[in-house]
């Protein structure tokens, strides 16, 4: 298969989907407060019933929601990772390119109309290589 | 009729059911709103598919799948969660309603009480009532149980996971770092997730360390109870950077303050740091813990500007018993450093005295060190409670955790000088009381010898661990033998109770002042130093005296001391427990602690050694006596059954006797008899034959003269005749006999079941004797040695202190 990576778009969709994992940080801990003020309502008369949510809120609740925020964040950073390993070597790709283009003397100045597209055709992807 | 209240207070204070309904929605609303996020996230992470195309397309396109399902499944979790508490709100309401009614009912039947006088009517109206409100109780409790259960049944949907990647927006590194911290600071931690714990920390960076401590303020003063290795904390600590170090000083000095191979300035730094905190009201504390977290920071103020500095150089500030170890003096740089170990009922709430004590051992080594040492008060380890609410201390097992604990601050404070000056200093270990049965079993575990043990007032060490001083890992002295030394008080009652009472525990302890244990014994009397001062003696167990009252009697014979023993286990020794003012084993002036003094700092030529204590005679003479008192019983059951074995064997005899005499009297009368109709018989034959011959020779004589015929025919006559009579005589005879040996025979059984009768008769009377006396001394036996052995044992069992390392 192809390599075609759209590199701007990928980093707007995952810079738009860290933001979005950003938003589960403050919705673990609502949810951590709502069992909390549960738990606190019941201390004392319904202790048995406390101490149970208690236990179910720190360790299954928060260690569940924890996990799945770095599954998502792994999913993310990890991608971006290989997209930046990507660009990285596109950028490779394309100086070592020109400094080969460079390099060759024997075709002499550029003809009228400059040099044709095709030397610098290096597949069909869309490539957008940032700086 | 009067009215008797109806108790409803059971259903009294229960939720409210709108409430609980309302906050239990909540939940599962906050967390579909968790699960949102990721399907939000799911949804645009779709929009990849025509963005990015590669050979792992795939694995890209679905990785958000996981977290979406993961998340859908916490809802799952959540709508448990919700139910649970909304079905316990409708149960809740259901009750309340019911509750509403009969708490009317209840109104309406005191008004009819008054006009009631037939207590019999009066019941008939009240019994309903009073059932009615012991089922609402009983309902309340089981909606609470079901409830419980229902909550019980939630689990985990996922599986613990590690951020592979630098967390970005989200606090993984903390969240991470937390679940760590809270797993290895449990009391049933185990050594891996400890471990696990330290590797975390040591991969983190200093500003992650900083935002974790910010994050999860608990780390910054809570940590593992239990230690690694001391190698293991040392390459922990030593594969840190500077910056590392210092963000664990500064943002979780529970760690820096507890981990060998950090300088012990640091350790103090970081441990006065937590105790500030704990100080400050940050963190939830009880008043057992306040008061001790204060004892300590007075502890750690030198009495006077020329006295040596203070140093925390150890402290756990978790459960009710904090510890701590307190040095006077600079560690880092001494060149003796003593650890002395605390005793039985030692607790971080008394650090004040414990720290005094060590004061007073300092200043006892000054004229032999010129002020280059250090000692340490170690309250260290979760020391037991004393007689009678606690029998803890006949037990071994705070005294393993403990020695476990010192083992490894032991090797660490080698290891750590080391490393840091590379100057190991002289390292000495004083131990007191039950700390010495907590020192021995650090010290058959240390990698390093330590150069010199003092053991007073023992409470008994392990002897399956050290039965020997050569069992312990410490080095010989000037003398060759091994530098174990120990001295226990004539005075001190308390000690040799202990190792008395261990008996009753899981480990019958032995004294390191016997003479078969070999330590160097060294005195506790009065005395004079080496240059003629006099010294005091110990007159009790404690370090410190304080003691004013009565002194106890000390006893000079074996009922005393037994007397002593039996209210000691009831807790009754009056005066057990105190030492007089000034007499304590580590007050200054003491042969005690100038003998402690001169141990530790290796000064130790002339000292006059001996090989077995006074006391220890005492224990061994009371162990006897005890083996013996158990013994009695079956002493007791062994001497009956000689006593009835013989008492059946002479009534056997003598009846035997009694048949022999039947029966030969019976042959006798029987050999008479015989005797007798045998010569009647021949007497009767003889006379006949001769009367017989006699006829025939007179008929012969007189008929010679007639015919032959008639000669034969009155010879034939005559000799049937005689034969006749001969027969005759012989059937009379015999029948004579028959008639004799039948008697006789008859004699003799009837002798012979008389014996028998008597013979079973009295076997059985014996055997019935001999049970009923085997019943009543087995019961008297179970009952004294249950009195003397398992009572004790079951007293000892269920006094034993909580748990709280």
């Amino acid at each position: 298969m192809a390599w075609i990576v759209d590199v701007a778009a990928v980093k707007t969709l995952l810079s738009s989907a860290e933001g979005t994992l950003e938003l589960t940080e403050p919705a673990k801990d609502a949810v951590n407060t709502a069992v909390e003020t549960v738990e606190t309502s019941l201390a004392g008369e319904c202790e048995g019933i406390a101490t149970a949510l208690s236990t179910l809120r720190t360790d299954v609740l928060v260690n569940d929601m924890t996990d799945t925020m770095t599954r998502g964040n792994n999913a993310i950073q990890g991608t971006g990772e290989s997209v930046r390993a990507f660009q990285t070597m596109d950028a490779e790709m394309r100086d070592r390119a020109q400094s080969m283009s460079a390099s060759v003397p024997v075709y002499g100045p550029p003809a009228p109309g400059g040099v044709p597209s095709s030397m610098f055709n290096f597949g069909t992807r869309n490539r957008t290589v940032e700086s | 009729m009067k009215w008797i209240p109806i108790d409803v207070s059971a259903t009294a204070n229960m939720p409210d059911e709108s409430t609980l309904t309302t906050r239990a929605a909540a939940i599962e609303t906050k967390t579909k709103a968790f699960s949102g996020h990721f399907t939000d996230l799911h949804t645009a992470w779709n929009g990849l598919s025509g963005l990015y195309q590669a050979p792992a397309q795939q694995q890209v396109l679905t990785a958000m799948n996981t977290p979406k399902t993961a998340a859908e499944d916490i809802v799952d979790s959540s709508t448990s969660i919700k139910n649970a508490l909304q079905d316990f709100a409708t149960a809740v309401g259901d009750i309340q309603a019911k509750r509403t009614t009969l708490v009317g009912d209840i109104a309406d039947a005191k008004t009819q009480f008054d006009a009631i006088l037939d207590p019999q009517v009066g019941r008939l109206i009240r019994d309903p009532l009073v059932k009615r409100a012991a089922n609402l109780a009983t309902e309340y409790t089981t909606a609470q149980q079901t409830c419980v259960t229902a909550l019980k049944a939630v689990d985990r949907v996922t599986t613990d996971v590690t951020s592979h990647y630098a967390p970005g927006i989200l606090d993984l590194v903390s969240n991470d770092a937390e679940r760590l911290q809270r797993a290895a600071s449990g009391q049933d931690s185990t050594p891996a997730q400890i471990r696990a714990y330290y590797a975390y920390l040591g991969k983190m960076s200093p500003d992650e360390i900083t935002t974790f401590a910010k994050e999860y303020p608990e780390a910054m003063v809570y940590g593992p109870r239990n230690s690694m290795p001391a190698r293991e904390q040392v390459d922990f600590w030593t594969g840190l950077s500077p910056a590392q170090q210092s963000a664990l000083i500064t943002s979780l000095p529970i760690i820096a303050g507890n981990t060998e191979g950090a300088t012990y300035a640091q350790r103090a730094e970081s441990n006065e740091r937590v105790l500030r905190m704990m100080l400050d009201g940050r963190f939830p504390t009880t008043a057992a813990q306040d008061k001790a977290y204060q004892a300590i920071a007075n502890s750690l103020v030198a009495p006077t500007a020329s006295d040596p500095d203070r140093h925390l150089i150890s402290f756990d500030p978790s459960t009710d018993k904090p510890l701590a170890g307190v040095s006077i003096g600079n560690v880092d740089g001494a060149s003796q450093v003593t650890i002395n170990a605390s005793g039985i009922t030692s607790k971080t709430q008394g650090m004040e005295g414990e720290v005094e004590n060590a004061q007073a051992l300092w200043d006892a080594q000054l004229p032999y060190t010129g002020g280059t040492h250090s000692v340490i008060a170690w309250i260290g380890y979760d020391s037991p409670g004393g007689f009678p609410a606690s029998t803890e201390v006949n037990y071994t097992d705070k005294a393993r955790v403990g020695g476990a604990e010192l083992a490894t601050q032991l090797d660490g404070m080698h290891l750590t000088r080391a490393l840091n000056d590379g100057n190991v200093p002289r390292i000495n270990v004083g131990a007191h009381s039950y700390g010495t049965t907590m020192a021995a079993y650090a010290l058959t575990q240390t990698e390093f010898d330590v150069d010199s043990v003092y053991f007073y007032g023992s409470a008994g060490l392990d002897p399956q661990v050290a039965d020997s001083a050569d069992d312990l890992h410490v080095k010989d002295a000037d003398n060759g033998r091994p530098a174990v030394y120990a001295t226990q008080a004539m005075g001190d009652l308390v000690a040799p109770g202990g190792i008395f009472s261990s008996q009753f525990g899981d480990v019958a302890r032995i004294s390191p002042t016997d003479d078969a244990f070999g330590a160097q014994v060294l005195d506790a009397e009065e005395s004079v130093d080496e240059y003629g001062r006099p010294l005091k003696a110990t007159t009790g167990h404690s370090g410190h005296g304080t003691y004013d009252g009565q002194p106890l009697s000390v006893p000079h014979n074996q009922v005393e001391l037994a007397k002593f023993l039996f209210d000691y286990a009831k807790g009754e020794a009056i005066g057990a427990y105190d030492t007089e003012t000034g007499h304590g084993y580590l007050d200054r002036d003491t042969t005690s602690l100038h003998h402690y003094a001169r141990v530790a700092s290796g000064n130790t030529s002339g000292l006059e050694i001996t090989d077995q204590a006074a006391t220890d005679d005492f224990v061994e003479s009371s162990t006897e006596r005890l083996n013996r008192l158990m013994a009695a019983p079956g002493e007791l059951v062994d001497g009956g059954q000689r006593t009835f074995n013989s008492a059946t064997d002479g009534t056997q005899s003598g009846l035997n006797a009694l048949q022999d005499s039947f029966v030969g009297t019976a042959n006798s009368a029987f050999d008479g008899g015989q005797n007798l109709f045998s010569s009647a018989t021949k007497g009767g034959q003889s006379f006949l034959s001769h009367a017989a011959n006699g006829g025939f020779d007179f008929v012969q004589d007189h008929v010679g003269l007639g015919d032959n015929d008639t000669i034969d025919s009155l010879q034939e006559g005559a000799s049937d005749a005689g034969n006749g009579l001969v027969d005759g005589t012989r059937d009379l005879a015999n029948g004579g006999l028959d008639l004799v040996q039948g008697g006789g025979n008859t004699v003799a059984d009837g002798a012979a079941d008389l014996r028998n009768f008597l013979i079973d008769d009295q076997q059985e009377s014996v055997n019935n004797n001999i049970d009923s006396g085997q019943k009543l001394v087995g019961v008297v036996a179970d009952s004294t040695q249950r009195t003397a052995e398992y009572g004790l044992r079951e007293y000892s069992a269920t006094h034993r202190d909580e748990p709280t390392r």
